[in-house]
């Protein structure tokens, strides 16, 4: 478990400590079956955070017990350092000030796009805050609508202009892109990233989707098997997924054993310097997993017997990207290692398949004991 | 998206604490003649006799033949009035409900006059045909068919109210996943449908259970009749508890082999922005559409009425009088009946929809028992109990309320239940999540949305009210005499032009309250717009 925010200056606006949620399986609780193992969470005032993690993982849970839809088994929820879940309080999901955003919108289907936005903000200054925020999310014109009248990409921001509209002390956002298009996805999820920064909201998005965390979030949390296993900025966790589950959850990377003295290891393609831990603690010692990212590793032509110290591995395939080309290439062990190249390399005509080819990291890369 | 989290919460303690007591007040009835039976040596003794075992073989025959008859003829009717383009759908959706407000006695009554050997039929058909007799239509086949052509609009509202909150785009997935029109109905609408049929099914089975003017007046000795002859012929309180007892028995198995199918078949809560059917076209189908409708129409409403009318005009002078004043009585208690009977259904429906759970089941059992009793069986308990325990009570109208309602909980808990179902909890996490308190998120958003529902169980439980018979008897106080008890009394008396003006009276404001509640085009357009 990792404490990423721990250093923050600012109080989080959002604060989760050891939060621990086990479910009913024939109305007991089941102590093998932890949804929440203790998970930390920590969102800085204006940020993005983005909890990612496969289905079934936890996150939908985590942001009901934010909400305060769902209680905690144990653990503690503060909002603007005001403690809302914990020994002995539970404030209800009604006077919370949580914004939602479910994954299937759950608009009221018999009240129009702007009675929907008005229901949180009551009386009648509420009416013209609702309208104000369907202007925000540029659907004034179908505020008579009724939800089944709208496009599913409206629908998404009369629920995100909904859940605004309150001013609430954090918004959450459950799958908010999954029912959407592809391609109206990539524009929607851009639209409400900017909007969310424009009016300093503090949000969580739940997504299983890396490229979609990594894209819109200031940080990303790892969220597997009920456990925080990473968290930091994306580029961070790109870099140093945290354990061996997350980096097989993230994908696009390679696993060699090796053998660590605590600064670089030894494995197939030669020795590699060490990435610290993101924990902060010694790197490993003795057998490892060397993690090898797809687009962290250099493909060298080996051209010229003289040039000592690259091992050297047969090219079996070079798939044509477009921007970049997907190289595979076969270890004299008879492993498979995968990597990206520019695309450029193609105008030198060399990577070809049966070309030998070296093989290096571009950094210090992490490594799991094996 | 994880594990729908409905299933992993606990329902409130303030439904938990409703869904208590209204099993409680279900389950008064019930204890009251178990200890009576029981204690009295009652079951003891009827079980030991011969002839209860072709009474009970007797009942469940006609029950299951019931059941079966009014799915056959629910669901078509459902589908024509709903999903097609069948010429006078309009009209046609409201009448085809109406044979639910012919009470059995009338109907009973009537066919028997009509269609009897020796009846209305026979005499108009002898002078050219020479038939002096017609085929027999006392015992199991005139019960069978009353019964039925009474009890089809349960399995007909229901399908209609599902129907009504059925998203179209599944029915086009099935579609475009290649499926027929007739794979289509038997692998997406009926599935979907199965709830509707059940609890509608439910109804008519044990509607027959607890039916007592048909059976009696076309002679098919099934436990009601046998436990009235017992009352009445003997005075023998404790071998009717007996036999109420086992009727009771057969209630739960009818229960325990619904609950079964359901459970394995009720819908997951579905889409929530449900767009609105297209309507298939019959073509030259509309023909057969609309001889089965008048098939259904013609011996459920217009023979009834026919024959009360012929018997109006060979009626004495006077034989209306006093009819508007217990028109008054009956609105008022149906009225009053109706209104306590539905906010008792709502919390009933959401443990079971919300909260599957083996409690739940339990309640919606129990909450079911009261409509298998008799409502001649209701009434004697709750005397009894008044009597002995809450003499205050007695010979009050809070006390026929509360009959009605235990009587008929089930009217209203089906279609609340039905329309409940492909809701989304999340609706009701989004309104907390937006500050509304429990008044404000049920009146605003929960009330509204089950608006159909409540709207289907407000009618139903008070048109079963405005008909009911044996417990009104039993429980109304002295003076305060209702339509159907004029009616009966003046059957009982051979008044026939005053049981047949009391009749129309009670099915012109049956089927004045049905067209005005279920107009077509209010409640039952599709509930989710």
């Amino acid at each position: 478990m990792s404490g990423a925010a721990a250093g923050a200056v600012r109080e989080a606006a959002l604060c989760c400590r050891a939060i621990e949620k086990r479910f009913l399986s024939n109305g007991r609780l089941d102590p093998d079956r932890p949804v929440l193992a203790g998970v930390d969470l920590d969102v800085p005032p204006g940020s993005l955070t983005a909890v990612l993690g496969p289905s079934g993982g936890g996150k939908t849970t985590l942001l009901r017990i934010v909400a305060g839809l769902e209680t905690a088994d144990a653990g503690e929820v503060r909002l603007l350092g005001e403690t809302v879940t914990g020994k002995g309080v539970f404030v209800p999901a009604e006077s919370r000030r949580v914004g939602l955003v479910f994954q299937e919108y759950a608009l009221f289907p018999h009240l129009s796009a702007l009675d929907n936005v008005a229901f949180g903000v009551p009386g009648p200054a509420g009416l013209t805050r609702a309208w104000g925020a369907l202007q925000m999310v540029g659907l004034s014109e179908v505020a008579r609508h009724r939800p089944h009248e709208l496009s599913g990409g409206e629908q998404q921001r009369v629920a995100l202009a909904r859940a605004l509209a309150p001013e609430p002390a954090v918004v959450l956002l459950d799958e908010p892109f999954s029912n959407l298009d592809a391609p109206r996805r990539a524009g929607v999820r851009e639209e409400v990233a900017q909007l969310l920064r424009r009016l300093d909201a503090t949000a969580v998005l739940v997504t299983h989707d890396r490229k979609e965390a990594f894209l819109l979030a200031d940080q990303v949390v790892l969220l597997l098997d009920g456990k925080v296993v990473r968290s930091g900025r994306p580029e961070q966790l790109a870099r140093d997924p945290g354990s061996r589950a997350g980096a097989e959850f993230l994908g696009e990377t390679n696993f060699l054993p090796g053998e660590s003295d605590g600064k670089s290891a030894l494995c197939e393609i030669g020795r590699v310097e060490i990435l610290p831990p993101a924990s902060g603690g010694e790197p490993p010692r003795g057998p490892v997993e060397v993690l090898l990212p797809l687009d962290g590793l250099l493909v060298e032509p080996f051209l010229d017997e003289d040039r000592t110290g690259s091992p050297v591995a047969v090219l079996t395939r070079a798939a044509f990207h477009g921007a970049f080309q997907l190289i595979e290439a076969r270890l004299p062990s008879g492993r498979s290692i995968a990597a990206r190249s520019p695309a450029r390399e193609i105008w030198q005509g060399l990577l070809r398949p049966g070309q030998r080819v070296g093989l290096r990291p571009a950094g210090p890369v992490p490594v799991f004991p094996a | 998206m994880g594990i729908p989290a409905h299933r992993t919460r606990w329902p409130s303690r303030r439904l938990r604490a409703a869904g208590i007591v209204v099993a409680e007040m279900c389950l008064l009835p019930l204890v009251y003649l178990a200890g009576r039976a029981v204690a009295g040596g009652g079951l003891f003794d009827v079980l030991l006799r011969e002839r209860s075992f072709g009474i009970a073989g007797r009942t469940l025959l006609l029950t299951a033949a019931v059941a079966l008859g009014s799915a056959g003829l629910g669901l078509p009717l459902a589908w024509l009035t709903a999903r097609t383009d069948l010429p006078g759908r309009r009209i046609l959706t409201g009448l085809l409900a109406l044979p639910l407000a012919v009470p059995s006695y009338v109907a009973a009554f009537t066919v028997a006059t009509a269609l009897g050997p020796r009846g209305l039929l026979q005499r108009a058909l002898e002078p050219f045909t020479g038939w002096e007799r017609l085929p027999e239509i006392y015992g199991f086949p005139g019960a069978f068919l009353v019964l039925v052509l009474l009890n089809y609009p349960y399995v007909y509202l229901a399908a209609r109210a599902r129907f009504a909150v059925m998203d179209a785009s599944l029915e086009d997935a099935a579609r475009v996943l290649g499926a027929g029109r007739w794979r289509r109905f038997r692998r997406v609408t009926l599935p979907l449908l199965s709830t509707a049929l059940l609890s509608g099914g439910l109804l008519a089975a044990l509607y027959t259970l607890s039916d007592f003017g048909a059976v009696s007046l076309l002679r098919y000795e099934t436990f009601t009749w046998a436990i009235y002859n017992q009352v009445r012929g003997s005075l023998d309180r404790h071998t009717a508890a007996g036999l109420a007892l086992l009727l009771v028995f057969a209630t739960l198995l009818v229960l325990a082999a619904a609950s079964r199918f359901e459970g394995a078949s009720r819908p997951a809560p579905g889409a929530v922005q449900a767009r609105p059917p297209r309507l298939h076209r019959l073509g030259g189908w509309k023909w057969a559409g609309l001889a089965l409708a008048s098939g259904v129409l013609l011996p459920a409403l217009v023979l009834p009425v026919g024959v009360c009318l012929y018997w109006l005009i060979q009626a004495p002078a006077g034989a209306g009088t006093g009819l508007f004043a217990a028109l008054g009585r009956t609105g008022l208690v149906s009225l009053l009946a109706a209104v306590a009977t539905t906010a008792l259904a709502i919390p009933v429906a959401f443990l079971t929809v919300r909260f599957p759970s083996k409690r739940s089941s339990a309640l919606r059992a129990i909450s079911h028992i009261g409509f298998g009793l008799p409502g001649l069986v209701v009434g004697l308990s709750l005397v009894f109990f008044a009597v002995n325990v809450a003499p205050f009570l007695y010979q009050t109208l809070a006390l026929l309320v509360f009959a009605y309602a235990v009587h008929m909980l089930p009217q209203a808990i089906a279609p609340v239940e039905a329309t409940l179902g492909p809701l989304s909890p999340r609706l009701d996490d989004a309104a907390r999540s937006l500050g509304a308190r429990w008044l404000r998120r049920h009146w605003r958003i929960t009330l509204p949305l089950l608006g159909p529902g409540l709207a289907s169980g407000l009618a139903l439980v008070f048109l079963t009210s405005v008909k009911e018979l044996p417990a009104t008897l039993m429980l109304a106080p002295t003076g305060y005499s209702t339509l159907a008890t004029t009616v009966w009394s003046a059957a009982e008396n051979v008044e026939l032009g005053r049981a047949a003006a009391a009749s129309l009276v009670l099915l012109l404001f049956c089927a004045a309250t049905l067209l005005v509640v279920l107009r077509p085009g209010r409640s039952l357009r599709p509930a989710v717009r």
